[in-house]
């Protein structure tokens, strides 16, 4: 139901078989809201990323896939300002992330994946405080910080330290944190993994409001179902390079995501005659 | 399925190559284990010899030493492994909770690997030294291997016995954070206790006849044979000493004591096979608001000091360094305080007001403490990275928190420790030296810390050990953000000096001078080190992130 509401003003019909939201129309055309030219970052011997070029465009809610080690996290990192590209460009709404860091950064809003938190704060301390980072004052912070917490379901636990936090509900403080100075760009690193069906619906309406009133955000996952149905445009990525990009129906050409996946990242046909002792009794 | 003799040979390989594996890690952990296995034989080999000398000894002599000596090693023993494993624990149960193992088949295994390490090589050529002491008549030598072996068996049970007690506990962070602050205060009193042992012996305040020590030795000796850790050492004693009753009784004890320590950790391992997971408790709630908030700006920079000074608190590596500076200046007291009686008049009175200067100390150790701080961060950097926050601001909240917090409590120490040696005149020069002290400090350290950083394990990752250490480049860092500010402080230590010695005015010229340069280096040090933090934030990142 919830994807229905979200683009209330679509006037066409939703077919049969197809997810209920329809992808919202993506203008590849117009200023990019994040635009990565000739992007190279190599770890020792291993090419994590290799001359990869990608432009989002505005208003989308842009999907970045790939399966594991394709380089979604080390691209992100780069965007984010965290891991210094070996060569390339990134800017964001324009600005240049890596020529000027603070300007680009304060237009956008990042959940990174993997790191710690500072957990020895609890919820609200964290969003209260990220917020004053960000430079937001408190009188417009504490009202967002409620709602946040509300909405995300932290409510109850947002007096207890983060470090007593469960995973979901890490990840999900780290996405309010990421939204709570109101940025036009979000950039997500598997926002939706160990978190709960309930909460995921609830994280997937906060996107799709928050783009539908022009926001941007960006998000990778390894989950293709997922992607299918939240995400407008999508590029699939493996080995540091791009292997397809563009609108989700484009890019499916017709079939499941996951199986378009497979085809584009190479599949391994997995034999399994060797494990055929598995299950005997 | 493999018998319990394969099982047990299998984690008897396991513990060697892990073991093997965490020592040859790094360069500093090959230096590091070389220089405790060469001070753990330089410590056996001579207590060996000594042990074989005392063969010559009268049995009572020998009876009081080794029986006191092995009662000891036995109480410290599971204090030492517990410290040393941590909750690192390889031989902890619940690795062992999902593969398909009754615990009896385990415990073979497992006595036997917590028998490996350095510890219990250590025990072998003691317990060597120990059989040969007793070896003047067969009775006693087999009387003394009995008791080596039970020995030697209660020290392995009942460090797996604490071990398996503090996992319960341990499992809740709370209790963990708890933990480490209180081995750290353990470790604290004991260095200080030593401390102030060895000066009293020096200073003659405790005997060092050598009759009266035997006298208060046979005393505390006799007591502790007939506790839990002393009834299997005392065994050869006892019958050597023609009282076969006693033995007996001792050897029943001791035996009876292995058999509960032994069960207690079979128990609480063999319920910790089937329970693994708990949510440990109920979560703490933090609805207090900080009253020191309030003192801090509404800026960037106030949001990180406001969140420095919840770590302070929260945070036990961060708590336990509170603490550490706390003390100093009273080490510093207790030493110099103890070579103040044997002083002559004209002397004490310089010595006193030498000794009103200890608060700086803590001023420095804060600074130090400034310079480190970023690398305690680990990976939660980079949420503050993402936000934009400027070096500047960052180099500038930190140094707000750790002034907040200890500037008042310098001032107490001042006032306390002036009132104490009532050298009211040197004031001046102490609040001087003191400032310029801290305030230097934390400049050289604000820059100094955007250079270096050192990758430091999460909080309550481990009790002890496992510290990160940056090589040379670590080494230089901290020396240079030791004395660095040391240097910087001389000028205003000089007039201080000419204060104490020339006219006391130029103490006011100190007071000045103390604020005035501290001011500019600190001001310095915020700029500049945070201009390096905004060129190098992803570096910075990337050296912070703990890989443990």
């Amino acid at each position: 139901m919830e994807f229905m509401t979200s683009d209330p003003l679509d006037p066409s019909p939703v077919p049969d078989g197809e997810p209920s939201r329809r992808a919202r129309q993506v203008d590849f055309n117009a200023t990019p809201a994040m635009l990565l030219s000739h992007l190279v970052k190599t770890f020792g011997a291993k090419v994590a990323v290799n001359d990869l070029s990608l432009a989002v465009p505005p208003g989308c809610l842009f999907g970045l896939v790939g399966p594991n080690g394709a380089g979604k996290t080390t691209t992100l990192s780069m965007v984010t300002g965290l891991l210094r590209p070996d060569q390339g460009v990134i800017s964001v709404l324009g600005r240049d992330v890596w020529a000027d860091p603070a300007s680009a950064k304060a237009l956008m809003g990042v959940l990174p994946d993997g790191i710690r938190l500072f957990d020895r704060l609890t919820g609200r301390e964290m969003l209260m405080l990220t917020a004053q980072m960000r430079g937001v004052p408190a009188a417009v912070a504490a009202p967002r910080a409620d709602a946040l917490l509300e909405a995300l379901t932290l409510t109850a636990d947002a007096t207890t330290l983060v470090a007593d936090y469960s995973a979901g509900m890490t990840k999900k403080i780290g996405l309010a944190c990421a939204l709570i100075h109101n940025p036009s760009l979000v950039i997500l690193d598997e926002p939706f993994e160990s978190v709960d069906p309930v909460s995921g619906e609830a994280i997937r309406s906060i996107l799709h409001d928050f783009v539908d009133r022009g926001g941007t955000v960006v998000m990778s996952s390894h989950v293709m179902e997922l992607v299918e149905t939240l995400c407008d445009a999508v590029a699939v990525i493996a080995e540091g390079r791009i292997l397809a990009l563009g609108g989700i129906e484009q890019v499916k050409n017709g079939e499941p995501l996951q199986q378009r996946f497979l085809e584009l990242v190479g599949v391994r046909d997995v034999s399994l005659g060797s494990l055929s002792w598995l299950g005997q009794s | 399925m493999a018998t319990t003799g394969s099982l047990t040979g299998a984690l008897v390989r396991l513990q060697l190559k892990l073991s093997w594996r965490y020592t040859m890690s790094s360069v500093a952990m090959k230096v590091g284990s070389l220089i405790m296995a060469l001070m753990l034989l330089g410590s056996v080999i001579p207590l060996m010899w000594g042990m074989f000398a005392m063969r010559g000894t009268s049995i009572a002599t020998r009876g009081e030493v080794l029986t006191s000596g092995f009662a000891l090693l036995t109480l410290l023993w599971p204090i030492m492994v517990t410290m040393m494993t941590g909750s690192n624990d390889m031989l902890d149960a619940g690795r062992f909770a999902l593969y398909p193992v009754r615990m009896g088949r385990l415990m073979p295994g497992l006595v036997c690997s917590a028998a490996m390490g350095l510890g219990g090589v250590m025990m072998l050529f003691l317990g060597i030294g120990y059989v040969a002491s007793w070896s003047t008549s067969p009775g006693t030598l087999v009387a003394a291997v009995i008791g080596w072996i039970v020995g030697f068996a209660t020290c392995l049970a009942s460090s797996r016995a604490l071990a398996a007690l503090l996992a319960d506990v341990l499992r809740r962070r709370k209790a963990r954070d708890l933990t480490i602050v209180v081995f750290f205060l353990v470790i604290m009193g004991f260095s200080i206790g030593t401390q102030l042992v060895s000066r009293s012996l020096a200073a003659g305040s405790i005997t060092t006849n050598p009759d009266e020590f035997f006298a208060g030795l046979s005393k505390t000796a006799s007591i502790i044979a007939w506790t839990p850790f002393g009834w299997s050492w005392g065994l050869p004693w006892a019958l050597a000493s023609g009282q076969g009753f006693k033995a007996l009784l001792w050897l029943v004890l001791a035996i009876a004591w292995l058999v509960l320590m032994a069960w207690v950790w079979a128990h609480q391992f063999g319920k910790r096979l089937t329970s693994q997971l708990d949510a440990g408790g109920e979560a703490e709630k933090i609805t207090k608001a900080n009253p020191l908030d309030a003192l801090l700006p509404a800026t960037p920079a106030g949001a990180i000091a406001k969140r420095g000074l919840r770590y302070f608190r929260r945070d036990p590596r961060r708590l336990i360094s509170v603490i550490a500076i706390l003390m100093v200046p009273f080490l510093m007291a207790i030493s110099m305080s103890m070579g103040l009686n044997d002083a002559p008049p004209d002397q004490r009175i310089l010595m006193m007001q030498v000794l009103t200067f200890s608060p700086a100390l803590a001023g420095w150790m804060v600074a130090i403490y400034v310079g480190w701080d970023i690398s305690y961060d680990g990976s939660a950097l980079a949420t503050q990275i993402v936000t934009g926050v400027t070096g500047r601001d960052d180099r500038w909240g930190r140094v707000l928190a750790a002034l907040i917090l200890y500037a008042p409590i310098t001032v107490v120490l001042i006032i306390g420790f002036t009132i104490y040696t009532r050298q009211w005149q040197v004031l001046p020069s102490v609040v001087g030296v003191s400032a310029a002290l801290t305030l230097i400090g934390m400049g050289i350290g604000s820059w100094i810390g955007s250079i270096w950083q050192i990758p430091q394990p999460p909080a309550g990752s481990s009790l002890v050990g496992r510290n990160g250490t940056g090589g040379a480049a670590g080494f230089g860092a901290s020396m240079i953000g030791m004395f660095l500010p040391v240097i910087m402080t001389l000028p205003v230590v000089a007039l201080a000096a000419l204060a104490l010695l020339v006219n006391p005015l130029f103490g006011w010229l100190a007071l000045v001078a103390g604020f005035g340069l501290g001011a500019l280096v600190l001001w310095w040090g915020v700029r500049s080190g945070g201009r390096r933090l905004d060129r190098t934030w992803p570096e910075v990142l990337a050296k912070v992130t703990w890989k443990g």
